[in-house]
């Protein structure tokens, strides 16, 4: 499964509590398509292939990138630019795992959910 | 696309590290991330200041560093849920180690001890600092986390000074008694006067307080709380009535010497006098050791002088495990002499058999007792035979 249907699934709420419940999924699986990613480029890639409807801050995306990189999920590549340090960053082989695992879950999760809110039988409330 | 200088560049870095961004590699992030947006969202032509301030802002709610605080957060308990784990099983495996220990303790089974020592080892070694962790995570508040951890020392504190006493480790009653205190004076106060300004606590908060002062008052009460009188009295009898036979045998002794002394008699009364004097040394060793009295302050010898007649380590240390000449191995060698010295006097005497005696790992009111028995029969021998070699 893919990052545009993961978002499909959510695309109608857009509270912070509901995004940042799936950045961590969001993050593995973008860099498991695109390789290595550094923090702009992972904000932007998301704007546009929700067309704007998920916008990641930088408050949520950052936190989530250390504790990733700190649980051994992610690997770091420090590239100097003039004067700023850009870090691109990696899945390693456990992030592979783990990318898995939580995209299983909340795929899972979304068929509870729309069980449970009714929604393939009234997409009206959607 | 805007271009940035190196002076600009070095702008952004100075006001995101005085906003509180303190860990280099946040700080390389967010720089880059910055100077990103304004490469390609500035017009060339743009106000560098202006759009830097409206950008920095797109970062937080209140403070730049609430990113930082968050990884930190996020990092420094990436082990939480690992520890929640761990929490749930040490819980179980405690009640279950102290449970099955105290039965065990109950029935006189084998074990009873490692299973004691291994649930409080872990209760209070891995269980209740982790749920210092997590609560420390859980509640925010200063000085809520502050009570907590004043508490749950106390706690382990406590509880390691039950172990040590269990164990006959050094320190156990200042531990545990210390812990016990504090808990009492310092952190019950405290509970109380700081969860009680939360109205909808105040109900919860007078119970919980209610039910720790009874509980300390309870356990308060069982501390001072010894064995019956009449009990205690009957034990010191024993030891009583034993001294005074002695000191009887040995008075009606020296009379029969004196009338009857030969060269004979003088040698079964020097090894009894001597075997009767270690005897003497000992216990008063024993006595003034475990009391932490000097031997000259020790005026009269009697068990009732003990402080504490349950003392297991002074019998340990001066006794069993000394190696001076008040120690149970030279009482051994002694006893082992005096022996064979009667047998050779006369086939009739009794053999001090200390085999039958266990005068190891025990306490120190049974070791006083038992010296005392050996003393009657020693000093019955000599009566005996004394009485016997009388024209």
């Amino acid at each position: 499964m893919d990052i545009h249907n993961i978002l499909m699934y959510i695309c109608v709420m857009y509270s912070s509590e509901l995004i940042k419940g799936t950045l961590k999924t969001i993050v593995l699986n973008l860099l498991k398509d695109h390789g290595k990613m550094y923090g702009y480029e992972i904000t932007q890639k998301v704007k546009d292939l929700t067309k704007d409807k998920i916008q990641i801050t930088e408050g949520a995306l950052y936190p989530t990138l250390h504790a990733l990189e700190e649980h051994g999920d992610l690997t770091v590549e420090k590239v100097y630019i003039g004067k700023r340090v850009r870090k691109y960053y990696r899945l390693t082989d456990q992030g592979m795992e783990t990318r898995t695992e939580r995209v299983n879950e909340l795929a899972d999760f979304m068929k509870t959910m729309r069980f449970l809110l009714d929604l393939d039988v009234a997409k009206g409330h959607v | 696309m805007y271009n940035l200088t190196d002076e600009q560049i070095d702008f952004i870095n100075t006001d995101i590290t005085k906003r509180g961004i303190e860990t280099e590699d946040v700080r390389d992030n967010i720089l880059d991330h910055v100077c990103c947006i304004i490469e390609n969202e500035l017009t060339v032509d743009g106000d560098f200041k202006t759009f830097y301030v409206n950008t920095i802002a797109r970062f937080y709610t209140k403070e730049l560093r609430e990113i930082e605080e968050e990884t930190h957060d996020l990092i420094t308990f990436k082990y939480y849920y690992a520890m929640k784990r761990t929490m749930k099983i040490t819980a179980g495996l405690t009640s279950a180690l102290i449970i099955a220990g105290g039965f065990f303790k109950f029935q006189h089974w084998p074990g009873a001890a490692v299973l004691l020592f291994s649930g409080i080892l872990l209760f209070s070694l891995v269980f209740l600092p982790l749920n210092i962790v997590m609560k420390y995570r859980d509640d925010k508040a200063k000085e809520n986390r502050l009570l907590m951890i004043l508490g749950f020392i106390l706690v382990i504190t406590g509880s390691i000074g039950v172990l040590f006493k269990v164990m006959h480790f050094p320190y156990a009653n200042i531990l545990f008694y210390g812990s016990f205190l504090a808990f009492f004076i310092f952190f019950i106060p405290a509970y109380f006067f700081t969860k009680i300004r939360v109205p909808e606590n105040k109900f919860n908060v007078i119970i919980q307080t209610t039910f720790m002062i009874a509980g300390c008052g309870m356990l308060f009460t069982l501390f001072n709380l010894k064995g019956s009188k009449n009990i205690e009295d009957s034990v010191y009898s024993m030891d009583h009535f034993q001294q005074i036979n002695s000191q009887h045998l040995e008075a009606a002794n020296a009379s029969f010497y004196a009338e009857n002394g030969n060269s004979n008699s003088d040698k079964v009364h020097l090894m009894t006098t001597e075997l009767s004097d270690l005897i003497n040394a000992i216990y008063v060793n024993l006595i003034s050791h475990s009391n932490g009295e000097a031997k000259g302050e020790i005026t009269h010898i009697t068990r009732a002088d003990l402080k504490d007649p349950n003392d297991s380590k002074v019998v340990q240390n001066h006794f069993e495990n000394a190696k001076d000449e008040l120690s149970y191995d030279y009482l051994k060698t002694k006893v082992a002499a005096y022996n064979s010295f009667i047998q050779a006097q006369d086939k009739s005497l009794l053999l001090v058999d200390l085999n039958q005696l266990q005068m190891t790992n025990t306490i120190i009111s049974v070791v006083l007792h038992q010296l005392l028995d050996i003393q009657v029969l020693i000093l019955f021998n000599e009566q005996n035979y004394l009485r016997s070699k009388r024209p």
